[in-house]
């Protein structure tokens, strides 16, 4: 069947124009139905409780990095998340705002271990490179230090302690900057999610059952949802069966 | 302080508006009943613009969905948690019990995974079957036809496929399994274990005119905005305000104390509003408490009658009593077969297509009650958290551990859905020394004494669990999938959740006929007090291997249309 058309007709009497805020899918137009289209979002991101606003509102109005440490993560989220053909950079995917409001939302997590492993990082770029900051190390000399803390099972088979406070340090920030990366906007579209729109379902396309060698079961064919009916109201005779 | 009593009086006032409370408002109002629904939390319509968390994007949220507020994470519809600020509770000795509440309209139907399962006929007299526990005072044939016309009041997808203790209903239409679930179908019923279209409510075809069809998003925990699973709010408690007129609803306001007089009657439900915090009063002829198991039997405890000092409703010494909650335990795996996935849309319906309810015969095992399965694994909206686990991927691969810049991304892109998981939700046994009371010492922020806990799990959940493992590895592996969560011992409990960690905790108040050790007669009301009624799953003799919400509706629909009778008899 046509998606498109079908999803007009079905989606359309059940959805009401006004319900939808959030229309995400304005770029991938076959699949949205125009009634979805258009509607003003609003502001926030759902009903917060009392508790959670003023939670939301004092991090608002509070700060934990200095000048000096956010661009510090700045330079270290784009060598975790650089630039590349398919994908723009970290700093340009809004996760060094994203990590700024975690280490006030979840302080105990995440503010000594970050504040600490940026101090930990510069003096191992002072003592390396006459007194340089990690900032103003040359990007080969910042990768030099990246290259020895990113690979902790290389670090804990030299039995080299010294660098494990780094090696811990690079983990957290790597984990911190990859799930900003990947919820923001540009790293949803990277990973190819798809969802999160208003569709009809209809199993499996056939292409993908033939790849992976599945299925579906012949006796529950008939007994699987009809797409096409779905505006039906259902009824059942008096044994249970849908006869709609 | 002086209590401000409203002069008005209900037929009905009802503490709580989840799927009992919101049943039970439903039934009495739709009989020409006043109601008033007393409930803790704000209002909330998922349908209103600024409630709905559905259809939102990870970034639109400054903790990226992170749980930091809510165990769920920042668009799951339930406000609260395990933990509550203000309001506490504790635990005794090395008990492990946690207990999550959802303070808001619709209570934790607004973020349930709507598996809707009846119990079965050998699930209303298991002592008879194992000696174990207590058996109800009603059969499978005296619920079932309020089973029959939930399924076409609330809708619920499945097939009728015969069994014995998974009884057929009036199924809507199931959706198609995704990729993971065929592989999972395979793999279960080559290890002897069932699988059948999942059971939940959700509409897949359009059931009234109330409420819309199901647009495939997977987000039935941030509860629909067309009302196309259940909640009692949008299913239950609007249409019947819209229809009625008869109910009245006060948000904010937490319930403290069911007065009586002299007689022993209840007259009224004080509570304290949230808004002003002062003391209020709402009169009714009868009370109806739908708080949720723990919450109504702390109601319970803090109420006096004339002449007693243990609670309301207690001369059996019972209330609070036989606390269980659902047997929880599960694995995840990764599976390299699913790597480099073609990408679609694969949200589907919120949680799972399939399931495998119990198949085993206990009387060969060594435990004595069953379990279901519930699995899932797709190729999700990303949320906080997202590549946590990506090292243990890396091990399993060969990869170089660790890394950065665009080989890590790829990386993270060619494993993206090939997570799997399995997750046992079993019935444990009912033990009169798994319970709650009042704790003298601390009361909430509303002035309320607090409840604390006792509770242990014995060896019948810790076997049951040991099952639910050795039986998970097996279908992994055989789907090609490799093991991510380690083998749990015994001394961990092989893996079981802490009670209260299911959300599926029952008991406190059982149902019974002799008033000796039970709480309330077959119809949830009091043995001591005529005109109060329990119609949450306080009132279970003991939980199946099934999810309680659809018990606890049928049973509150059977309870209120009671009270409906016995009103009109002059009987309250």
């Amino acid at each position: 069947m046509d998606r498109r058309k079908s999803l007009k007709t079905l989606l359309g009497g059940a959805v009401g124009t006004a319900i939808f805020t959030q229309v995400g899918c304005k770029n991938d137009g076959d699949l949205v139905p125009d009634s979805l289209v258009g509607v003003e979002p609003t502001k926030g991101y759902g009903l917060r409780t009392a508790y959670e606003a003023e939670r939301d509102e004092r991090i608002r109005n509070d700060r934990f990095f200095t000048d000096f440490e956010l661009e510090t993560i700045g330079v270290l989220a784009d060598i975790i998340v650089p630039e590349a053909e398919d994908h723009a950079k970290a700093t340009d995917t809004g996760v060094v705002e994203f990590i700024e409001f975690m280490a006030l939302d979840q302080p105990l997590v995440h503010q000594r271990r970050l504040r600490g492993g940026l101090a930990w990082i510069n003096t191992e770029s002072s003592q390396r490179y006459d007194g340089k900051a990690f900032i103003e190390a040359t990007p080969e000399e910042q990768i030099a230090i990246v290259d020895d803390i990113a690979y902790p099972e290389v670090v804990e088979a030299a039995e080299d302690d010294r660098l494990l406070p780094g090696v811990q340090f690079f983990d957290h920030l790597r984990f911190l900057v990859v799930t900003g990366f990947f919820t923001s906007k540009e790293g949803v579209k990277y990973i190819g999610y798809e969802g999160n729109q208003p569709n009809v379902w209809d199993g499996v396309p056939q292409e993908v059952q033939d790849k992976h060698g599945v299925s579906l079961e012949e006796k529950y064919l008939p007994l699987y949802v009809d797409q096409e009916r779905r505006e039906i109201t259902a009824e059942w005779d008096d044994e249970g069966n849908l006869i709609s | 302080m002086q209590i401000k009593k409203n002069d008005k009086e209900y037929d009905v006032v009802i503490v709580g508006s989840g799927a009992g409370g919101g049943m039970s408002a439903k039934i009495l109002a739709e009989n020409g009943l006043k109601v008033a629904i007393i409930e803790a939390g704000p209002y909330f319509d998922p349908q209103d613009n600024a409630m709905k968390t559905q259809l939102r994007w990870p970034w639109e949220s400054p903790r990226r969905g992170a749980s930091t507020t809510r165990p769920f994470g920042d668009y799951n519809a339930a406000f609260g948690g395990w933990e509550l600020p203000n309001e506490p509770y504790s635990t005794v000795g090395d008990t492990r019990f946690e207990w999550f509440r959802s303070r808001m309209l619709g209570g934790r139907t607004n973020h349930w995974g709507r598996i809707s399962l009846r119990f079965g006929p050998d699930d209303f007299h298991r002592k008879d079957i194992d000696g174990l526990g207590a058996n109800w005072p009603i059969s499978y044939e005296e619920i079932k036809p309020y089973y029959d016309r939930l399924d076409k009041l609330v809708g619920v997808t499945g097939t009728n496929e015969g069994l014995h203790n998974d009884p057929d209903g009036f199924f809507l239409p199931p959706p198609k399994p995704r990729l993971s679930e065929m592989m999972y179908t395979t793999a279960a019923r080559s290890n002897g274990v069932p699988v059948y279209p999942s059971r939940m409510s959700m509409l897949t075809k359009k059931l009234n005119e109330d409420r819309g069809v199901c647009f495939y998003c997977a987000q039935c925990s941030r509860s629909c905005a067309v009302y196309a699973d259940f909640s009692a709010g949008s299913v239950l408690i609007f249409p019947a305000m819209k229809k009625t007129g008869q109910i009245d609803l006060f948000v904010n306001s937490m319930a403290r104390e069911v007065i009586t007089d002299d007689t022993g009657k209840a007259t009224a439900i004080s509570y304290v509003s949230k808004d002003d915090r002062r003391e209020y009063e709402v009169k009714g002829k009868v009370i109806v408490l739908a708080a949720s198991a723990c919450e109504t039997s702390r109601l319970l405890f803090n109420s006096r009658q004339k002449g007693q000092t243990n609670g309301l409703g207690n001369s059996s010494g019972t209330l609070g009593r036989y606390l269980h909650d659902s047997t929880g335990a599960g694995i995840s795996g990764f599976i390299p077969g699913l790597m480099n996935r073609t990408r679609y849309n694969e949200d589907g319906m919120g949680g799972m297509h399939v399931y495998s309810p119990w198949w085993g015969d206990n009387k060969k095992l060594d435990f004595p009650r069953g379990y279901h399965i519930e699995m899932g694994g797709s190729m999700g909206m990303p949320m906080y958290g997202f590549g946590g686990g990506h090292q243990t991927v890396q091990k399993l691969l060969n990869y170089k551990v660790g890394g950065y810049g665009n080989p890590l991304l790829q990386e993270m892109k060619e494993v993206y859905g090939a997570y799997f998981y399995m997750a046992g939700r079993g019935e444990s046994v009912a033990l009169y020394d798994n319970y709650c009371e009042i704790d003298p010492n601390t009361v909430d922020e509303w002035g309320i004494p607090t409840l604390r806990f006792h509770y242990k799990w014995t060896d019948h959940e810790r076997l049951q669990a040991k099952h639910m493992q050795e039986t998970f590895r097996a279908i992994m592996t055989d789907m090609g999938g490799e093991i991510l969560t380690p083998m749990p011992t015994y001394e961990e409990d092989y893996g079981l959740l802490a009670p209260g960690q299911i959300i599926h905790e029952v008991g406190t108040a059982r149902m019974g006929d002799d008033p000796k050790d039970s709480v309330t007669n077959k119809y949830g009301r009091l043995h001591d007090v005529p005109n109060v009624y329990i119609t949450d799953a306080a009132v279970f003799a003991s939980q199946a291997d099934k999810n309680p919400t659809w018990t606890i509706m049928a049973l509150a629909m059977r309870n209120s249309e009671h009270i409906v009778s016995e009103l009109k008899k002059m009987n309250i």
